[in-house]
């Protein structure tokens, strides 16, 4: 990724940083937490709303590796693209098990794989959550 | 892999003069290098003469004890975490990690996507409260905030920004950067998490343009 910074902008901002006497630092600290950015990533997002936002930030991650549109993997999946929407921007959505497959298949996952896990994981939440 | 370079600019202390510096997207071996051989001695130095000072434990730097090689090959394996440094003088002056992953906190647009800071730190002689003589570049903070709202911007997530900030950067973000404090977290050892709206990303950059 390019920016373009600007000469000016760079000198007021540094001032800025100058005048208000803080450190910039940022981020967890281990020596509390457990080394490592698993679980800073579960600790940051609602507990009832993993596994959704897991699967769909996936399948958006996918799907932009490949500079696939929405149109294009729903065409490619034979899969409805107002359910790809859900799936990518709604983390209460649950997709059909249907939808889970094709996308495997689209994204060559191996079902002994990553996403079978996935895939598992998610039934077993939705279960779970039905139960 | 090749990296991309943004030419960039810090303000050099000494001089009071601008310095050219660069924004490279990725922290490669040149940058864990510069981490090993020049930040972690001298900000292990700088935490033992605090506490030769008398200061208390949970007073020091608590980024001493971030593994940047660890971090960074972490970072490599996800698409969700690209990862940014400041180039300035031959040397690595700021490094950064980015998260795609969670959600925003913040009333206005719970749920929404953001770009989370998961790590931030910059070099120890910019570290105003490790006191290693004087401050050598600012600016990089300004930097790496600038580059994150972008990347948000650019992902389509309209510029919204997370972190948790270290105490001794609260004001930093708070009142310069203009986020929103959200309070102490207890799941980040009470760490105050801080939320930019798509407005304060704005409102952000137009600072830089004002006289």
């Amino acid at each position: 990724m390019k920016i373009e910074f600007d000469r000016q902008w760079c000198l007021r901002m540094a001032q800025l940083e100058l005048e208000s006497g803080a450190d910039i630092d940022a981020g967890s600290s281990p020596h509390q937490t457990q080394e490592g950015a698993t679980c800073v990533r579960i600790a940051n997002v609602e507990p009832t709303a993993d596994s959704n936002i897991a699967f769909g930030r996936f399948v958006r991650l996918m799907r932009r590796h490949r500079h696939l549109t929405l149109e294009k993997l729903a065409e490619d999946a034979d899969v409805e693209i107002s359910e790809l929407v859900e799936i990518e921007d709604d983390v209460r959505h649950k997709p059909e098990p249907r939808t889970v497959f094709q996308l495997a298949q689209i994204f060559n996952v191996s079902l002994r794989a990553n996403l079978s896990a996935l895939l598992l994981l998610y039934l077993f939440t939705c279960n779970k959550k039905g139960s | 892999m090749s990296e991309d370079i943004s030419p960039a600019f810090l303000l050099e202390s000494a001089t009071g003069e601008f310095a050219p510096a660069e924004l490279w997207d990725r922290i490669g071996e040149r940058q864990l290098a510069d981490w090993e051989d020049h930040w972690t001695p001298q900000l292990l130095a700088a935490s033992k003469r605090l506490r030769d000072a008398g200061v208390d434990r949970s007073q020091l730097p608590q980024a001493r004890h971030w593994n940047w090689r660890n971090k960074a090959a972490s970072a490599a394996e996800s698409l969700a975490n690209p990862s940014f440094c400041v180039m300035c003088a031959g040397q690595t002056q700021g490094m950064m990690i980015l998260n795609t992953l969670p959600r925003a906190r913040g009333l206005t647009h719970r749920g929404k996507h953001l770009v989370y800071i998961e790590y931030l730190e910059s070099a120890p002689w910019n570290q105003r409260s490790l006191s290693i003589g004087q401050h050598r570049y600012h600016g990089v903070g300004a930097l790496l905030m600038r580059v994150a709202i972008e990347f948000s911007r650019q992902e389509g997530f309209k510029g919204r920004v997370g972190l948790h900030s270290l105490p001794q950067s609260n004001g930093w973000y708070g009142s310069t950067c203009g986020m929103t404090d959200l309070g102490p977290d207890r799941a980040y050892q009470s760490l105050r998490y801080f939320e930019m709206t798509t407005e304060q990303a704005d409102a952000f950059i137009a600072k830089g343009y004002k006289p």
